[in-house]
């Protein structure tokens, strides 16, 4: 077996095994309160991948996977934007706003627009961070991160105040016109075409951009070292700026695509509060390895047990917040899952070098 | 409309103490080389255990102490994932601080009910600041200065206590090398590891204690992520000082001054501010501070690095 | 009785590599013993398991006679074993009193104890150190006498030095073997591990020579007869002396460099306002003390540095022509350790490996090209997927050095080509070198290895606190001249 298969293999095993660690951890958590695990997690598993309830994950999993695509390219530079929550706020609202105010144009014409538009206002909204961290040095997470609840106070403004709907009892904007609704896909589902724009364009695209093209590279090798990258003549500082821009962007057309797809206004829980897309798509990225194709499965896994721990709340009790612990077990165990890997990987070497000698 | 000056300061000076506590450790921790941004999950940790102690023993010095103890222990795993195993110490911090969210009100509702009642459990007791009697009626400073929590003397004497630590001992020294390159430290001798569990653990506790302000010092309630990120500002502030414990006063005392004045707006009710905005000053004053100072920033060299022992 | 006495070591390790296989090794009191070995005869690995930074697989430790584990090398120096490892352990950005306390582990000392106990140890040493400037500001050599005192601080009686003349040159070599003779005088017992034969006869009471993890000879100075024979233990086989190419530089400069003015990352000028030209053929050698502008003047020429002033001009070339440069920091600079042989083949031509507006790789290309980069000098690699992180240090020079050289620019800047490889390899660089020269391709060889330098050079240029002193043609070359002249001009960097 080739060395790349026996690393794959390694890891394989590694992220199942950290999945499998975290839900055994849940269940210890779920029986020391007192419920019941077995139910519990039947519900779980039921609200998430039944068959019928299979469309509600591909509806939930669309933004995480726009959101963790962005980040995979950001990550892969060892650029950790973790602003991706407060991006896509701001795509989210300014996708809403501008709908409302361009309702006439034709909707082929509008909703391209608007979601090209709402990535570049989550882009517009990481450039500060990223010239923060790309020419003054300043981590990126601590910006990106204040720059979070910045932009969740100011759109929470925007939604109690100027662009509140007047008739509302909730700080929101006024629904919009159906003719900037995106498109459902297949009658009867809540299915609509941002799911296929994140499963079947923007995937593809995104593993071709980071796999396939000197971009992708050039952001590879910044990550593995910023010295070899000057070596090597890639200039950093725009690297990172674009690193961050696309996963604001990422980010911010996650935000418009659930307006326009889903909720159609803008409202302060357009991410879960239990489980934020912006802070879920962190786990996501690691758990698909900043590989785009295993990001869209991992979206689709972890989609499934948010809606699942929805539905184990509503059929046990159990609170939505335990998704967040799984998400969070998840990530831990993915990078015990590096720790190990190393180690595994450095013995599968070991006796390749033997047979050498 | 006017507002009252000296009552501004003497609320920044109140305010600043869990953001001075979380900080001067934060700082410490830094200067070893190790970043931790499991510092805001420790606060919340402190924030949720020290509710809970005072709701159940109604002690408010007993549940201080189970808030700094919870804090250490999180900040315990926080350091065997990233000290002994080398794991990527930002990464790993994020992920603990999505666990303290998860697990805090995970275990808020398991204990007071799966539905959050309109009126959520409160305590009846909050902490009372330190009675200097005659002291605080020294004219025009004594109001300000005196009358706060004991945390907020301990936050200060902290920081100096850090200052004099890493400037003047031996100590600080070894500190310092190990921040800028553990492996020579290491090869001198110097552990490593240990200092650096060390620094976190009290990092830890000091954080919890920092958190518990805030459930049974200002509030008499555990919310849900309560802390607000307010320990990615520490960290931010740690920036803005520039790792130097004495700056890092001023730093907190800044920041905290908006955030007074943010509260003061709100209590007025001046409608032409907004509250939401009025929230977001100070942590747009922390970005702006970092944006007009950022070219002279200089941080400790292997911060962030992992550092695994070649034995 | 020796000072320590090592029997039976074996060490192997995690990955399976066996570096030491039943070496026994002692040293004596008053003796400077030469561990001679080339790179990866396991040298490096002995000593540190004598100075506490490794554990032995199997094997036992006496000093004084007395059985003794090291658990670290602070237990070693409770022993009075003592090791300056080639990179040293210094905080460059702290004084060398603060680098001085801070290595005085449990030995309690005021601050002003310490300046006298220094000033009396300096004294003897013939050293002049000055306590309150950062280490980043001092020369290799000044780094070594730190090491060298604070190791006396510690009141060692085994010194153990790894390689400690490879960062040095001339004159500055002398006075480290001064200070040798002088610490064995004291009734120090002093290793010192090298590959260089000369300096092993030159200082050395006993020589013991190692090769692939065993001991090989143990000779007493007396014992050895010429140098050939020290080669032949060292390497079992003759090297094949460089053939005696005939070359023929041409008159045409392809590179002009005028008054070049260059600063380090602290804002020090390490250049001072350098100027040369390198002919289309010919290779032109830069000698000079590690620390003296070299790596500054190579970053500057190959564009990863903006100079202050000056320029650089590469003729017939667009403004943003990068010749190929093999770095001497390989790890850091020259490769991306996580990512794969192939890709690391490529990475200083990405764009040229793309193709069309979007740039996709050409994986087809590049695929060939990595292979070619690794048969050209035998890297040694799992498969051309696998991450470079897994490679040996050896074999990831060559990696370098070949894509380097395969790149076929028309200037090459060569930084320590041959640092850290075994002689064979060593020398199928240099030869790759000299035929690359013959091409027409112009060479920049920065070398700490005055040897290779001659060897290898058409002419020479003398590079002293960031200024070219001078420059010789072939026909002047006279080793003894080109030292003198590394140490003039205000000597080695302050």
């Amino acid at each position: 077996m080739s060395i790349e298969r026996q690393v794959n293999l390694v890891r394989a095993l590694l992220a199942l095994s950290s999945i499998g660690l975290a839900f055994i951890f849940c269940t210890m958590l779920i029986t020391l309160s007192g419920k019941n695990p077995g139910e519990a997690l039947f519900w779980l598993f039921y609200g998430g991948f039944s068959p019928a309830l299979i469309p509600e994950t591909f509806v939930r999993a669309t933004p995480l996977l726009l959101v963790s695509l962005g980040l995979s390219v950001a990550f892969s530079a060892k650029i950790w934007n973790i602003g991706a929550e407060g991006q896509l706020y701001i795509g989210g609202i300014v996708a809403a706003t501008l709908a409302l105010y361009i309702s006439g144009v034709p909707s082929p014409i509008a909703l391209p627009v608007l979601i090209v538009v709402s990535g570049i206002a989550g882009a517009l909204w990481a450039l500060i961070p990223a010239i923060l961290r790309a020419i003054y040095g300043i981590n990126e997470v601590i910006t990106t991160l204040i720059f979070n609840y910045i932009a969740i106070y100011f759109v929470s403004y925007l939604l109690n105040g100027p662009l509140r709907d007047p008739v509302s009892l909730f700080p929101e904007t006024t629904t919009i016109p159906d003719n900037m609704w995106l498109p459902t896909v297949v009658p009867g589902t809540r299915l609509h075409f941002g799911v296929v724009l994140a499963f079947l364009i923007m995937t593809p695209i995104m593993w071709f951009l980071l796999k396939r093209t000197a971009l992708g590279l050039k952001l590879e090798i910044l990550g593995s070292g910023e010295k070899t990258a000057k070596y090597a003549g890639i200039e950093s500082v725009r690297m990172i700026i674009i690193a961050m821009l696309v996963s604001g962007f990422m980010a911010g057309m996650a935000g418009g695509v659930e307006v326009l797809g889903i909720q159609h206004k803008m409202r302060l829980e357009i991410s879960p509060p239990t489980s934020p897309y912006g802070y879920t798509g962190i786990a996501v990225a690691l758990l698909g390895y900043l590989n785009p194709l295993l990001i869209a499965a991992t979206s689709f896994f972890l989609g499934g047990i948010m809606n699942g721990s929805t539905t184990m709340h509503r059929m046990v009790g159990v609170p939505v917040g335990m998704a967040g612990i799984i998400q969070a077990l998840i990530i831990l165990f993915i990078l015990l899952g590096y720790f190990l890997e190393e180690k595994l990987i450095h013995r599968i070497i070991g006796g390749l070098r033997k047979v050498e000698h | 409309m006017s507002i009252d000056i000296s009552g501004l300061i003497f609320s920044a000076i109140s305010l600043m103490t869990p953001v001075l506590l979380a900080g001067i450790a934060e700082l410490l921790v830094e200067r070893s080389g190790v970043l931790n941004l499991g510092v805001e999950g420790a606060m919340l940790i402190g924030a949720f255990a020290a509710f809970m102690g005072a709701y159940y023993y109604g002690d408010l010095g007993l549940a201080s102490f189970i808030a700094a103890l919870s804090g250490m222990v999180f900040c315990a795993l926080f350091a065997i994932l990233t000290v002994s195993l080398a794991l990527n110490q930002m990464v790993t911090g994020l992920a603990m601080n999505l666990l303290a969210i998860g697990i805090t009100s995970y275990l808020y509702r398991a204990s007071f009910g799966w539905y959050v009642s309109p009126i959520p459990p409160h305590i009846k007791e909050t902490l009372k600041p330190i009675d200097l009697g005659a002291l605080s009626e020294m004219p025009v400073v004594g109001k300000l200065i005196f009358g706060h929590l004991p945390h907020t003397y301990f936050a200060i004497i902290l920081a100096i206590f850090g200052w004099w630590l890493i400037s003047k001992t031996g100590i600080g020294l070894k500190i310092r090398a190990m921040g800028e390159d553990p492996q020579v430290a290491d090869s001198l001798g110097i552990n490593v590891n240990l200092t650096r569990y060390t620094l976190l653990l009290a990092e830890g506790a000091i954080a919890g204690l920092a958190g518990s302000l805030l459930s049974i010092g200002y509030y008499n309630m555990f919310l849900d992520n309560m802390t607000q990120g307010r320990g990615y500002v520490a960290i931010a502030l740690v920036i803005l000082a520039r790792w130097n414990p004495m700056l890092l006063i001023a730093a907190s005392f800044f920041f905290s001054m908006v955030d007074a004045l943010q509260l003061r707006i709100q209590a007025l009710g001046l409608t032409y501010i907004p509250p939401q905005l009025a929230l977001m000053l100070p942590y747009l004053f922390t970005i702006i501070v970092l944006l007009a100072l950022g070219r002279k920033v200089r941080g400790p060299a292997a911060l962030a690095r992992s550092y695994k022992r070649q034995r | 009785m020796p000072i320590i006495e090592l029997r039976k070591i074996t060490k192997v390790y995690p990955g399976g590599i066996v570096a030491n296989r039943n070496v026994d090794f002692d040293v004596k009191e008053g003796e400077i013993h030469a561990l001679l070995g080339e790179n990866g005869a396991g040298k490096t690995t002995l000593m540190k398991i004598m100075s506490g930074g490794l554990k032995p697989t199997s094997g036992e430790i006496y000093v004084n006679g007395e059985r003794v584990n090291f658990g670290s090398p602070a237990d070693a120096l409770k022993y009075g074993i003592g090791m300056v490892h080639q990179h040293f352990a210094l905080i460059p950005s702290m004084t060398v009193l603060e680098n001085l306390r801070l290595g005085l582990f449990d030995r309690k000392l005021s601050k002003d104890q310490l300046i006298v106990e220094v000033g009396e140890l300096s004294k003897r040493l013939g050293f002049d150190l000055r306590l309150d400037v950062p280490v980043d500001a001092l020369s290799a050599g000044e780094r070594q006498r730190i090491e060298i005192i604070r190791l006396l601080l510690r009141k060692v009686r085994v010194l153990i030095f790894d390689e400690p003349t490879s960062l040095l040159c001339g004159p500055e070599i002398d006075r480290f073997f001064q200070a040798l003779k002088q610490l064995k005088s004291e009734g120090h017992g002093i290793v010192f591990i090298t590959h260089k034969i000369r300096e092993a006869l030159e200082v050395s009471d006993r020589i013991t020579v190692m090769r692939e993890g065993r001991v090989i000879a143990k000779l007493k100075r007396s014992e050895v007869m010429d140098e050939e024979q020290l080669v032949e233990l060292m390497i079992g086989e003759r090297i094949v002396p460089l053939p005696d190419r005939p070359r023929t530089p041409s008159d045409k400069p392809i590179l002009i460099v005028k008054d070049l003015v260059v600063s380090d990352d602290l804002g020090v000028e390490k250049v001072k306002g350098v100027s040369f030209d390198l002919r289309a053929g010919e290779v032109l050698g830069i000698a000079g003390v590690e620390g003296n502008g070299q790596r500054e003047l190579a970053e500057a020429i190959a564009g990863l540095r903006s100079p202050k002033s000056g320029e650089v001009v590469f003729i017939g070339e667009n403004s943003g022509f990068r010749p190929s440069y093999v770095p001497a920091d390989r790890v850091e600079l020259g490769v991306a350790m996580s990512l794969s042989v192939m890709v690391n083949s490529i990475i200083r031509s990405i764009d040229e490996n793309s193709k069309g507006r979007i740039k996709a790789l050409d994986f087809a290309k590049i695929g060939e090209f990595a292979q070619k980069v690794v048969s050209f000098l035998g890297v040694k690699a799992p498969s051309l997927g696998a991450p470079v992180k897994y490679l040996s240090g050896g074999n990831i020079q060559k990696l370098i050095v070949g894509r380097e050289i395969l790149k076929s620019t028309k200037v090459l800047i060569a930084e320590q080509p041959t640092a850290g490889l075994d002689a064979r390899s060593a020398e199928m660089v240099r030869n790759a070198l000299s035929e690359l020269a013959s091409k027409g391709v112009g060479i920049i060889l920065i070398s700490s290895d005055l040897d290779e330098i001659l060897k290898l050079s058409d002419r020479i240029a003398v590079i002293s606190g960031g200024r070219i002193v001078k420059i010789f043609e072939r026909a002047e070359f006279d080793p003894k001249l080109i030292g003198i002249h590394m140490l003039a001009a205000g000597g080695y960097m302050a």
